[in-house]
């Protein structure tokens, strides 16, 4: 818990709106933005049993219900049924007179103390025994059912379709010789076929009078009812087939499979997460979590004392950079605009193309960044080493992208609370060295290049980490009720290694600055 | 099992069939005969409660929310299926709201991308899966008792009756006699403590019954109480503490069923007669022969013979006035009526998902099922209180008439 | 938020040279069969049963106070064996739990007070919540969360607890520094 906490502090909005913390939220490198889990569609990859960690493939998971062929739940407190052995001596097959050992099989619960006895079962002779499972007494009756239905419902298809065989038969079969064909075709949609009475159904239920269903006799009153024998809800809802009304008739079920999930984009369709095959593995092919590629934001240190509407304090808030590139971070005041369908066309008319003459580089084409952006704005800086103009993702991609964004994704737009603000607006920028993986056996970082860093501004700094100071004010109207929560936004480097490789003409990774909005709870202490 | 188990049929993708009660929802795949999970109608939330009632919504967008997080949940630990581009039938009440509808809906198309949703209204698919077409069917709600009869595959709308006497009546009914009938402790707050919610509905399903008709008049008169025998029973509230209760708390809630006093007298046995006498003459005695129990409260021990007692007495050519409405008196105190149950191949609380099952299983998903253009295209699904969805055209999809 | 610092007496622990840092305050009995891979940290009150067996504690691991490690047995028809008891890499044991588990995989989390059944198998990134009770025998499988008593499934892990308890556990050995 501790370690999922710790982070639950500082939320990200995503793109729809809705706020998570960095390890629920993943970052999509073609689109640049950040997704929660419902702005991926969700995908099954494999099955597999919680218990014996074995794969079972689709079709087989599909047949047997997705459920494990060997393990058992137990039906009273639905732990894992475990195989224990008795021996008992029979009379051998070989010689009669003298007794011979053999091992009997029965299940058997560590919780409750439940035995394939209770139930009735005999004792199975081998370990994967046939152990009986519950069924409905009525199966046969439904298949039944399913079939007369399936031939009403077919009746009705074809007369709807209306697939007839021509009156000019003659012809068809002059034509092309396939009269004997024709007729089977369509077997159903005959005329001759359409007007045969429907045969009545093999099974109907039956209704009964009271002669058959009585009322509970003064016998039944006499007798003092056992409750604990008696199953409770969740255990018949467990056995629906038979939902018995005893505790000795609850028969063991098999265990349900457990999923493992591939996510995918809904607007640019690629895959973020995709597991390993292996149901121990806990690997990954592909991950995207947003905790690998987007720079993390947390408090350092609680409110030493509670802040006040028109309070102001100073934070110490700790940036690392999780990416293999160096990174500078700029903050900037909170800047989020919710996504909706109605803003959208004055949005777009917004987003024209300028060139901003204040950037050096002149090859930059940029989204204007003082007009504010839904969720991540993207402006693209041509890499360095390559002199003109390269082939950049163009502006009406990103904005069709929006447009498909709005469409597809579900709009949820998470009411929260934002009232406080940074003071001053840090003109600096940080950098932040991309993140090493031999730092852990190194132990004093004692090489670290001197950023020229303001040190009112950043105190310290270790590796990929560093704290900023920040001063911030609670706004004077705000709710006394409410928890203080600073929203800010952040800008920072990423550097996108995947365009490189599809887009052949521009050498290099192409660096891209993206904004995101953060959403810190000043007060949520870390609980050990 | 899947009925057919030929070589292409594995690769066949079967569609989903979801009915979401007010308190459970049953969830399965069509083919079945039994649904894969029946769970409550809640999702899980972070705050003191633990849980939220996906009846309780605020509005329409919270709604939504709520409606992914649940499917999300029902697709990713019990299905086993990715819901994208796998065909849904929704077995729905016919009295859901429209916000609740259009929600779902939303959700369905939009979020989830499914193709073909079929939206079956639940007599109709409770009557299918008797295999007949006609019943009077006894929906035992959690909220409330509805009467609906349904005439030749027709759903016969004037003659709908609904009371509250569904799950929530009961168990507030079973509460009081439990707190006045403690055998051990008298103690009413720690009663009132102890008794939450949920141990109040495992005494329901576990101890209640429906006792016999001479019973139930010896409980309604007081003198006559010393007479009848009750046994005590004991209830565990955890491992070391009993409750014992007076037998008499195991008879008597299910009484608000049959008579009650001080609700204008209504009780199921004359809410049955009453929707017999809105519906058609001709269709009374074949809707009096085809009596259906469903609902999962309905699955009390005695129900059955008790209502069907009860009916005969009502209906008995008999001298006295047993009915307060004359008209009732005239048409069916003549011993003329025989009444019948039926007796159903699955248990009363997944009658319905079994019609959307047998539903689900055939052409009738293509041919009648709204896909997503449709939905797209008008934003709404057809409703049948919705006039502007009063109109088929040639090949049975529905159309909108303007005006 | 970040960890806070924990501060210590220096005399209190030891400190060994593959990094660990134990109490002086434990109990460890067998300590030949203990094997403790480098810096872990092992609090006050802690009761370590490698008499019974081996127990084997991977790399960076933190074991809170009164927590016991006790090795499973199996009854045979000869007897009662004990088996060894491996803990992976990066684990976080709770404040008084109690584990008898046969292994508990790398990457894992157990809260307080838990109980661990005998002979359970907790995979890699696997969860067990506050006052949790497994069963015996009981297999956790990855990124799932147990909890309640007896255990039973009820939520999952993010895909990044991996690197979630690297970061965790490392941390909490940082901020575990002397009194100075």
């Amino acid at each position: 818990m501790a370690h999922v906490q710790q982070l639950e502090g500082a939320k990200y909005i995503c793109c729809c709106g809705s706020l998570k913390p960095i390890c629920s939220i993943y970052f999509c490198r073609h689109c640049l933005r950040l997704r929660c889990p419902y702005c991926v569609s969700h995908e099954v990859d494999s099955h597999y049993c919680g218990n014996c960690s074995e794969n079972m493939p689709s079709a087989e998971a599909k047949q047997k219900k997705n459920r494990c062929g060997t393990c058992y739940d137990c039906p009273s407190c639905r732990q894992t049924l475990t195989i224990r052995a008795t021996t008992i001596q029979i009379p051998s097959e070989a010689d009669p007179a003298k007794l011979a050992v053999q091992k009997l099989y029965y299940l058997a619960c560590g919780f409750c103390r439940w035995t394939s006895r209770d139930a009735g079962l005999p004792d199975s002779p081998s370990t994967s025994g046939t152990w009986q499972e519950p069924e409905s007494p009525f199966s046969k009756e439904i298949v039944h059912m399913h079939d007369y239905l399936r031939v009403l419902a077919l009746r009705e298809k074809n007369s709807k379709e209306k697939k007839f065989v021509h009156k000019s038969k003659y012809l068809a079969a002059g034509r092309h010789g396939l009269a004997h064909l024709l007729p089977k075709r369509y077997p159903i949609s005959t005329p001759d076929e359409m007007y045969k009475p429907i045969p009545p159904p093999e099974y109907v239920a039956p209704t009964k009078g009271d002669d058959e269903f009585q009322e509970l006799s003064d016998k039944f009153f006499e007798e003092e009812i056992n409750v604990p024998k008696v199953t409770s809800l969740e255990q018949r809802l467990h056995q629906l087939e038979t939902q018995p009304h005893e505790t000795s008739a609850l028969l063991p079920t098999h265990k349900q499979l457990l999923i493992k999930r591939s996510l995918r984009c809904r607007v640019c369709e690629r895959n973020i997460s995709k597991p390993e095959y292996s149901p121990v593995s806990v690997k990954f092919k592909i991950q995207l979590n947003a905790f690998y590629h987007v720079v993390q934001v947390r408090m350092a240190a609680p409110l030493s004392q509670p802040l006040n509407p028109g309070g102001t304090a100073t934070i110490l808030l700790k940036l690392s950079n999780p990416t293999q590139f160096p990174t500078s971070i700029k903050f900037l005041p909170f800047a989020f605009v919710p996504l909706s369908k109605d803003d959208l066309s004055s949005q777009m008319g917004a987003l024209d193309v300028k060139v901003d003459p204040a950037r050096e580089s002149s090859t930059d084409v940029s989204l204007p960044s003082n007009i504010s952006s839904p969720s991540t704005s993207i402006t693209i800086i041509a890499s360095p080493s390559h002199g003109g103009r390269s082939a950049l993702p163009s502006e009406s991609s990103s904005s069709s992208q929006m447009m498909k964004e709005v469409h597809v994704l579900p709009i949820r737009n998470e009411k929260f609370v934002n009232n406080c603000r940074l003071v001053v607006v840090p003109e600096a920028e940080v950098v932040l060295p991309p993140k090493d993986e031999t730092s852990d056996f190194v132990d004093d970082y004692a090489d670290t290049p001197d950023f020229n860093d303001d040190p009112k501004l950043v105190p310290w700094r270790k590796a990929n980490k560093a704290t900023v100071c920040l001063d911030i004010v609670r706004d004077q109207n705000s709710n006394p009720e409410e928890e203080p929560v600073l929203g800010i936004t952040i800008e920072y480097d990423y550097v996108n290694t995947i365009v490189a490789l599809e887009n052949k003409s521009s050498p290099g990774p192409q660096k891209v600055r993206l904004q995101t909005h953060v959403l810190i709870s000043l007060n949520t202490g870390y609980i050990q | 099992m899947p009925i057919y188990e030929g070589i292409g049929i594995i690769n066949e993708k079967y569609p989903v069939v979801l009915e979401i009660g007010r308190y459970l929802t049953k969830a399965g795949f069509a083919g079945e005969s039994s649904p894969r999970c029946v769970i409550p109608s809640k999702i899980k939330t972070k705050d003191a409660a633990g849980s939220r009632r996906l009846s309780d919504f605020k509005d329409s967008a919270d709604l939504y929310q709520m409606l992914v997080e649940f499917l999300h949940h029902l697709y990713c630990k019990y299905l086993l299926v990715t819901p994208k581009d796998r065909k849904v039938v929704v077995v729905e009440s016919l009295f859901a709201t429209t916000i609740w509808r259009q929600t779902l809906a939303k959700v369905l198309y939009l979020h989830y991308e499914v193709l073909t949703v079929l939206w079956i209204p639940s007599p109709i698919a409770s009557v299918s899966s008797t295999n007949q077409d006609t019943a009077l069917i006894v929906d035992f709600g959690s909220e409330e008792v509805q009467i609906i009869p349904v005439f030749k595959g027709v759903t016969i709308l004037c003659g709908v009756v609904c009371h509250e006497l569904g799950a929530d009546t009961f168990d507030k009914e079973l509460k009081s006699i439990l707190m006045d009938n403690c055998l051990n402790n008298s103690n009413k707050e720690e009663l009132d403590r102890c008794l939450t919610p949920a141990k109040v509905e495992d005494i329901r399903v576990r101890c209640c019954v429906v006792t016999s008709s001479s019973r139930a008049a010896q409980i309604q008169r007081p003198e006559d109480i010393t007479l009848t025998k009750f046994k005590p029973f004991l209830y565990e509230l955890d491992g070391q503490n009993f409750l014992q209760f007076h037998g008499i708390a195991r008879e008597k809630p299910s009484e608000v069923w049959f008579k009650n006093d001080d609700r204008d007298g209504i009780s199921i046995p004359l809410m049955i007669l009453q929707v017999l006498s809105i519906c058609p003459v001709d269709t009374r005695k074949p809707l009096a022969a085809n009596i259906l129990i469903t609902g999962g409260t309905g699955m009390l021990p005695g129900l059955r013979g008790r209502l069907l007692k009860e009916l005969k007495t009502l209906t008995a050519n008999s001298a006295d006035t047993l009915m307060n409405d004359p008209v009732l008196q005239e048409r069916f105190a003549n011993g003329n009526y025989e009444f019948k149950m039926y007796d159903p191949p699955v248990k009363p609380n997944c009658m319905a998902w079994l019609g959307g099952t047998l539903y689900g299983a055939t052409e009738a998903l293509g041919l009648r099922g709204i896909n997503k253009e449709f939905f797209l295209k008008h934003g709404l699904i057809p409703d049948w209180c919705d006039l502007q969805f009063d109109m088929v055209n040639a090949n049975g999809s529905p159309v909108i008439s303007r005006g | 938020m970040e960890l806070p610092d924990i501060f210590y007496d220096r005399p209190a622990y030891v400190e060994t040279a593959s990094g660990n840092k134990v109490s002086r305050n434990t109990v460890l009995c067998g300590s030949q069969n203990i094997v403790i891979n480098g810096k872990s940290i092992v609090r006050e009150g802690v009761i370590i049963r490698g008499d019974l067996a081996n127990v084997r504690i991977g790399r960076q691991c933190v074991i809170n106070k009164e927590v016991v490690i006790r090795p499973p047995f199996k009854k045979f028809s000869k007897g009662v064996a004990f088996f060894p008891l491996h803990i992976g890499d990066n684990a976080y044991i709770g404040e008084g739990s109690i584990v008898n588990a046969a292994v508990v995989g790398s990457y894992t989390y157990i809260g307080k007070n838990c109980i661990i059944g005998r002979r359970c198998v907790l995979k890699d990134c696997a969860m067990i919540a506050d006052n949790t009770v497994l069963a015996p025998e009981t297999v956790v499988p990855s990124f799932s969360i147990y909890s309640g008593s007896p255990g039973l499934h009820t939520g999952d892990q993010p895909d990044c607890t991996q690197d979630l308890m690297i970061e965790f556990t490392k941390s909490y050995y940082q901020h575990f520094n002397p009194n100075k």
